[in-house]
């Protein structure tokens, strides 16, 4: 009989899996299915032979469970008339079982972390009701192979009572091992990349500071909008930006995650730093000797950046941080991720242990760890404490090239928020909207066409940002828990911001962030900034209504640690070395479209034209970069933006002719009416300014109306 | 002035019949050993020709000279063909490192059916001095190494000769064996006089506004004389080695075997010819050498086609030079020639300056803000540099006063004049921020204007209108063409107004590629551009020279761009030298349209003239709305089809074109830019890309279409059948196939590899002894 539960459950474990991967989807993330083929066999065999290697310990342990799980059953069904089946049959019924079994194992983990299988889920009713259903289904069936198990301990003899003792032991020590490592392992250093080497020296002057400096953490939460942050949603969120001094209306340059990153951390402009787009080259993506962490450590901090998926730009910029735990987003994960994909078993019991706690996490190991970090459709944010708390832990030798007993700056950079929305049991459900499409049950997203076609639908938007909003909120809360109850907050001065914000079909066109300019959806984030009282006795939380800029963080900072100015810095610092708010002047801030990865129905339709991205990315040294042939175009294509509020002025050059129109912010915040003829001094001023601010960058021409690309200039060594 | 009588001319010279060793440029004649003065003195186990006979060392003097080495026993020959003039070989014999030599030259007549005749042979012996006992009393002395010999050969009036050269004793350096051939006219003879970064001001008083120092005012005499006075001469790069690139080979950014970029990145593969002026003069006869200080020099002048030269890093040197010119010249009184005499006692102020005057400067320079100590040390030494040559002129005059000859006297740069720009901060792309620059990276009038002059000598008639004085800017490669009008010959200068100059040929000025302006260049991308009224100057941002947080604030502004931007130009500042002819305010913020026409032109300038090599070759593809007459032309040779027919070239840069679909087609160069005349042109043209995007126009103001920015902003690939819309040309290109259109041979490509830390450690060495850095160790 053990043959025969070994083999069901084996059975239960192959068959799903293979027919998952024969069924599987012809593409991922633009990569067809004989492309990533080809790579696994070639270039990328190692690093699949890994992964696969990691799957099948993981296979290993599902069909160990499995297997328990279905002697249990068969205790129970021998009773009935399957016991007296034929033994062929009886073993058909035991395949069965084992495929329900994994079944419902399966929708247990969808019910819990839906963005797992977001393109699997959002096949229609029927599919959606069994998920939200799976969260009582699955572990009620759960009491059958116990009761199996629990009958056979109290009335079997011999083999089969020592069968069940060593099943039920099993599980015990299973169970008893993770909770001893839980109560007793310090926060696991799996994830954290260490990248000392490369980061500059600390300068001496470091030395004698350390120790004189506070702790910064950098909150960001990818589309973050001010306007959802609410004292009953997102409570943790509200408790900070009140405990802090409060710019609701922060705008970005580039709505787009990692433009806008590297504007941050420069405090320069996407024209003036180089990265443009979301997929700079090595030598574009090299920011590390003017951003900011590379500046932090240069002071003599310790400096950390953890993200999810969002995160992923991070890993592909050197911006100076030591330790890292973000994810990797080129071809060899790209294709990774694609595979796991494809055996959902694996997934989910991956999820699992990705969301089940540190110490599982660690268990998971690399780089199935890395890979479900970076799962572009799933998001666990509470991850993020535990890579903070990691940090905080790593010990000497692990971390001896890193200052001791140095203030840190980690930034801390939420995924969630950022379409497709998804988030985990039971945020997921408490938005929800009845009579929206099946579609959106989990998620959305803004790159997939799903037509958005009526008011429950785009209410079921909102829902979904906002449970992923929700979800990221508590673990901001658990992340600030942690600070505190690690003796750190005190210290610590805790900024929170977003990368960009995000357009939840407030209007026609304002959908997802970076496609266009409509509105201030996508450009408007909040900024806060919470200093510890003792050292900065005179900060007084508030709220400030100016428009300021992302560009004005890293001055900020510098002015707060009373670091002279860099000279070129687009920024200005908001607040003095005391920590009390500047006299700020009124300025004309500029915003720019990112790359057009495809169209949409909120990418312009008269748009200059080109290829989508899957057609202009290439590789650089396995990473993904748009070709340098198509940058100019690119560059020359976007939509633009000049802001001095309430004014807006856009610039769109199109096929048949750039425009300029002008917006008041507060009559028309999503631009109906263009307003130039009835302000034309307002009109020529910002004109002005954004003619100015792009003549000022020597990349640009001027073409009539049009601003195109230069040349590039001889390089250095031709001198 | 009436000019002074002119000498009769003489009634004969010898030229170069035959150079034995014709090639010197990498890889022939490649760096064998880290040192940057580009010397092997290893024995070629091969014995291949291109090697150089050396002595001295690079931190005092060295002599150097193309040379054979033969072990003993071995032989190097070579035949001559049967003439009827005189002919006379000539050599300088040495040993390949130190000690004795000895040799014998052989002189064979060449018979088809029987063994060849011995016409005579001659032996030459010698002992050079080891090269690390320098005496300072012999320094600029050649016999310490060199056995000069100089012999009629015999009569080769109808029959062939063969010259053997056999080694006798131990290895021995056949330095530079020459064949000179007796023509009936004079010797033509140019001597470039070079003083290192001089100031603009001091030249004008030494030039032509006087010193009033007997020692040098001969300098002037002969300016106003016989002379050309160019007082706003521009140097085509802002110091030694982006000057020495462009001014000595004729193009402004190609870097193919580029001598002086060796192991730094760029493609060493040799081009076909020799890309230098000097090369061209060597072709056409004349004997070339160099005398020079100043060790930056010495990658280009063992490359450059010099037949050999001599370098001495002491402050006497113009001493020195001068009197090895007169002994040399001594040796060569009726050889066509090209010598450049170049003294770096101007560079700096350097130690043991001669005190001497008091300054004198032009009138109306702001001699507050003026850094008048150092241009006391440097005017001391203009004034020293000066009175050194004149016994050189007047040896010249007396050694051969019936010879045609030209002198220029010139600078490779100027420099910093005030504290304030001095003191600003720039960029070295090798070597991170630094401070105290004096020359390379402003573009200033500081750096890049100098005067120069030319005077017409020996029984050579004066040109262009001489004496003369010339105000408007001209770039100083100019220098070239008056060498090309004094002899009447060739050297292949580029067909472009920055290489022929209206000022010297407004005849011409029509059919050739206008630049658009006047233009140098300097380090780390730094451009600068003149047009009548602005002067532009344009800069790189590279955040990667330093971490920003480690550099002062000045320099902070450096990596971005400009060093002193104000308001939205980050990187291009804007003067207007009518008002502020020494450039202290920048207008750029007041005059955006200027600076974006500057952009423009500077972009048309680049893709002109930006090095092309490394970049595929295109067919660009114009479409427009109806038939049109037009007359393109370009910088470059290309080709050209109309409605898919060839058509013919009505010159080397021009096609006339009857129809709608014009296909222009790279040749050998980019045609990255060109200009569009005609009458059916019914302006303005957008010239734009499939997708829509304009990137250029033709408009009443601008005839010109830019490529290179078409080729940025379009996407490649064929525009298809698609409608023309009125108003514009529409625009596409696609890479060209070797196949296509049976033009010539398209480049081909070689990996490039990187600096050895050797080299660059003497590199730095070298600079920092001659001031180019500063304070590189100091700690910011």
């Amino acid at each position: 009989m053990l043959a025969s539960i070994l083999g069901a459950s084996l059975a239960g474990i192959v068959l799903p899996t293979l027919l998952t991967v024969l069924l599987g989807g012809q593409s991922y993330a633009g990569a067809s299915d004989d492309r990533i083929t080809d790579l696994a066999e070639t270039t990328y065999a190692p690093f699949f032979k890994h992964v696969i290697w990691r799957l099948t310990q993981l296979a290993a342990i599902e069909w160990a469970a499995l297997a328990i799980t279905l002697y249990g059953t068969w205790l129970v069904l021998r009773d009935t008339r399957i016991g007296n089946l034929r033994p062929q049959a009886r073993f058909g019924v035991l395949v069965a079982c084992a495929l329900i079994a994994t079944f419902l194992a399966w929708s247990f983990v969808a019910h819990l972390h839906p963005g797992l299988f977001l393109a699997s889920l959002s096949g229609g009713p029927i599919p959606v009701w069994w998920i939200h259903a799976a969260g009582i289904v699955a572990p009620a069936m759960l009491i059958v192979p116990f009761l199996g198990l629990g009958a056979s301990l109290q009335k079997a003899e011999g083999g089969e009572r020592f069968a069940a003792v060593l099943a039920a032991f099993f599980v015990a020590v299973v169970l008893a091992v993770i909770g001893h490592w839980q109560r007793t392992s310090p926060h696991p250093v799996y994830t954290l990349g260490i990248e000392v080497p490369d980061m500059p020296k600390r300068s001496d002057k470091a030395e004698k500071i350390v120790g004189d400096l506070p702790n910064i953490v950098w909150i960001a939460v990818d589309s973050l909008r001010p306007d959802k942050i609410d004292p009953k949603l997102t409570p943790h969120l509200a408790a900070l930006v009140s405990e802090s001094v409060y710019f609701p209306n922060a705008l970005v340059t580039l709505p787009r995650t990692g433009p806008s990153w590297a504007a941050s951390l420069t405090a320069t402009s996407p024209l003036t730093n180089g990265v443009e787009t979301m997929f700079p080259n090595k030598a574009m993506g090299n920011l590390a000797s003017f951003a900011m962490p590379a500046h932090l450590s240069y002071l003599g901090y310790r400096t950390a950046v953890f993200s999810e998926y969002a995160g992923e730009f991070f890993g592909r910029i050197k911006a100076g941080f030591q330790v890292h735990a973000v994810p990797k987003a080129d071809l060899a994960e790209i294709s990774a991720q694609m595979l796991i994909s494809r055996a959902p078993l694996m997934l989910a019991h991956a999820g699992l242990w990705y969301t089940w706690g540190p110490v599982e996490r660690e268990a998971l190991g690399d780089p199935l760890e890395t890979l479900i970090r970076g799962l572009p459709n799933f998001s666990y944010p509470a991850t993020l404490a535990d890579d903070l708390s990691a940090m905080l832990d790593l010990d000497e030798e692990k971390s001896k090239s890193l200052p001791k007993k140095a203030p840190f700056f980690a930034l801390a950079f939420y995924s969630q928020p950022h379409f497709p929305y998804s988030s985990s049991a039971p945020y997921y459900r408490k938005f929800h909207v009845s009579g929206s499409s099946s579609a959106l049950a989990f998620g959305r997203d803004a790159a997939s066409d799903i037509p958005i076609t009526n008011d429950a639908d785009r209410k079921q938007v909102e829902a979904l940002y906002r449970a992923a909003l929700a979800e990221t909120d508590d673990a901001v809360g658990k992340l600030m828990k942690r600070l505190e109850r690690r003796g750190k907050l005190d210290d610590t001065i805790v900024i929170l911001t977003a990368d960009h914000g995000e357009g939840l079909y407030d209007c026609d066109t304002c959908a997802g962030h970076g496609d266009n300019l409509r509105g201030l959806v996508s450009l408007r984030v909040p900024l806060a900034f919470r200093l510890p009282e003792k050292r900065f006795p005179h900060f007084k939380a508030g709220t400030r209504e100016n428009f300021v800029s992302q560009l004005d963080i890293y001055p900020t900072i510098l002015a707060l640690l009373a670091e002279p100015e860099v000279a070129t810095h687009e920024g200005i610092p908001l607040l003095d070395v005391k920590g009390k708010v500047k006299k700020l002047p009124e300025r004309t801030h500029f915003a720019e479209t990112g790359e057009w990865l495809w169209n949409t129905a909120w990418v312009p339709k008269d748009r200059i034209d080109y290829p989508p991205i899957t057609q202009i990315a290439t590789l650089e040294d396995h990473r993904i970069v748009i070709d340098e042939a198509y940058s100019g175009v690119i560059r020359a294509a976007k939509y633009r933006s000049a802001i001095r509020y309430p004014w807006k002025l856009n610039y769109e050059p199109r096929k048949d002719g750039a425009t300029y129109a002008l917006f008041n912010m507060d009559s028309d915040p999503y631009e109906t009416h263009d307003v130039q003829n009835e302000n034309r001094a307002t009109f020529d001023s910002l004109k002005s300014d954004l003619r100015n601010y792009l003549l000022g960058h020597n990349t640009l021409l001027p073409v009539g109306d049009y601003f195109v690309t230069r040349p590039p200039m001889p390089p250095d060594e031709e001198w | 002035m009436p000019l002074p009588l002119v000498p009769p001319p003489a009634n004969y010279a010898y030229v170069i019949e035959y150079r034995a060793l014709d090639r010197c440029f990498v890889p022939a004649c490649s760096l064998k050993s880290n040192d940057v003065s580009g010397f092997a003195r290893e024995l070629s186990p091969e014995g291949e020709p291109g090697h150089y006979a050396a002595f001295g060392d690079p931190k005092a003097e060295m002599f150097y000279r193309r040379a054979q080495q033969l072990r003993k026993g071995e032989e190097f020959s070579f035949e001559l063909p049967a003439l009827d003039a005189d002919s006379e070989f000539e050599a300088d014999f040495s040993a390949v490192d130190r000690g004795a030599f000895e040799a014998t030259v052989i002189f064979e007549e060449m018979r088809s059916a029987a063994p060849a005749l011995s016409l005579g042979s001659i032996h030459v012996h010698g002992d050079s001095k080891a090269t690390d006992e320098p005496i300072r009393a012999s320094y600029a002395d050649p016999t310490r190494y060199f056995q000069h010999l100089r012999t009629k050969i015999p009569n080769r009036k109808g029959r062939r000769v063969r010259v053997v050269i056999r080694a006798t004793g131990g290895p021995v350096s056949v330095g530079s064996p020459l064949v000179m051939k007796r023509v009936e006219r004079p010797a033509r003879q140019a001597i470039f006089v070079v003083f290192d970064a001089v100031p603009y001001p001091i030249f004008e008083r030494l030039f032509y506004e006087g010193t009033g120092e007997k020692s040098t005012a001969w300098l002037e005499k002969e300016v106003k004389e016989r002379g050309l006075y160019f007082s706003h001469g521009q140097v085509p790069g802002m110091n030694t080695a982006t000057y020495g690139r462009r001014f000595m080979r004729n193009d402004m950014y190609r870097t193919d075997g580029e001598q002086a970029l060796t192991g730094q990145g760029i493609d060493e593969s040799p081009p076909e010819v020799v890309p230098t002026f000097v090369a061209r003069l060597a072709e056409q006869g004349f004997r070339t050498e160099i005398l020079s200080d100043n060790f930056t020099l010495m990658p280009f002048t063992t490359r450059l086609g010099n037949d050999g030269g001599y370098n001495n890093e002491f402050n006497d040197h113009p001493q020195r030079i001068a009197t090895l010119f007169q002994s040399w010249l001594a040796d060569h009184p009726n050889d066509d020639a090209f010598v450049i005499l170049w003294s770096a006692r101007t560079h700096d102020t350097l130690t043991n300056s001669r005190p001497g005057p008091p300054l004198k400067l032009p009138e109306g320079l702001p001699l507050g803000r003026l850094n008048v100590s150092r241009l006391t040390g440097l005017w001391w030494n203009a004034l020293e540099s000066t009175e050194r040559v004149e016994p050189a002129l007047q040896a010249a005059r007396k050694l051969s006063p019936g010879a045609q000859r030209l002198w220029t006297f010139s600078t490779d740069h100027g420099q910093a004049m005030s504290a304030w720009l001095g003191g600003q901060s720039y960029r070295l792309p090798l070597h991170g921020a630094t401070t105290g620059a004096s020359h390379g990276v402003f573009g200033s009038v500081d750096e890049t204007r100098t005067p120069f002059v030319a005077i017409y000598d020996g029984s050579l008639a004066p040109q262009h209108g001489a004496p003369k004085r010339f105000d408007e800017p001209i770039s100083q490669v100019n220098e070239w063409r008056l060498v090309e009008d004094a002899f009447g010959i060739t050297l292949g200068l580029p067909d472009t107004s920055q290489y022929d100059s209206s000022v010297l040929h407004p005849e011409r000025a029509a059919s050739k590629w206008d630049d658009g302006a006047l233009f140098s260049v300097g380090n780390g991308g730094a451009l600068r551009a003149n047009i009548p009224g602005w002067v532009y100057r344009s800069f790189t941002t590279n955040f990667h020279v330093d971490k920003i947080w480690k550099c002062s604030l000045s320099q902070q502004l450096a990596l971005r761009g400009s060093p002193r931007f104000q308001g939205f130009f980050l990187a291009e500042e804007l003067y207007e030298p009518a008002n502020d002819p020494m450039e202290f305010t920048n207008v750029a913020n007041a005059h955006p349209d200027r600076v974006a026409d500057m952009r423009r032109r500077t972009s048309d300038f680049l893709a002109a003239h930006s090095d092309a090599l490394g970049h595929p070759r295109y067919i660009h593809t114009l479409r427009f709305p109806e038939i049109v007459n037009v007359t393109i032309t370009a910088p470059h040779p290309f080709r050209a089809r109309v409605d898919g027919i060839d058509v013919p070239m009505s010159g080397p840069r021009m096609v006339a074109v009857h129809g709608k679909r014009v296909e222009i087609i790279d040749d050998v160069d980019l045609t990255s830019v060109i200009e569009v005349h005609g009458a059916s042109v019914s302006a303005p043209l957008a010239l734009t890309c499939v997708n829509g995007l304009p990137v250029d126009a033709l408009t009443p103001e601008r005839s010109r279409l830019n490529f290179a920015v078409a080729r940025t902003n379009c996407i490649e690939g064929p525009a298809g059948e698609r409608d023309v819309k009125k108003g514009t040309i529409l625009f596409s290109f696609e890479k060209r196939k070797a196949s296509q259109t049976g033009s010539s041979v398209l480049p081909t490509f070689q990996g490039s590899s990187g600096a050895g830390s050797a080299q660059q450690n003497a590199i730095m060495d070298g600079m920092k002894r001659w001031g180019y850095v500063r304070d590189m160790d100091k700690k910011n």
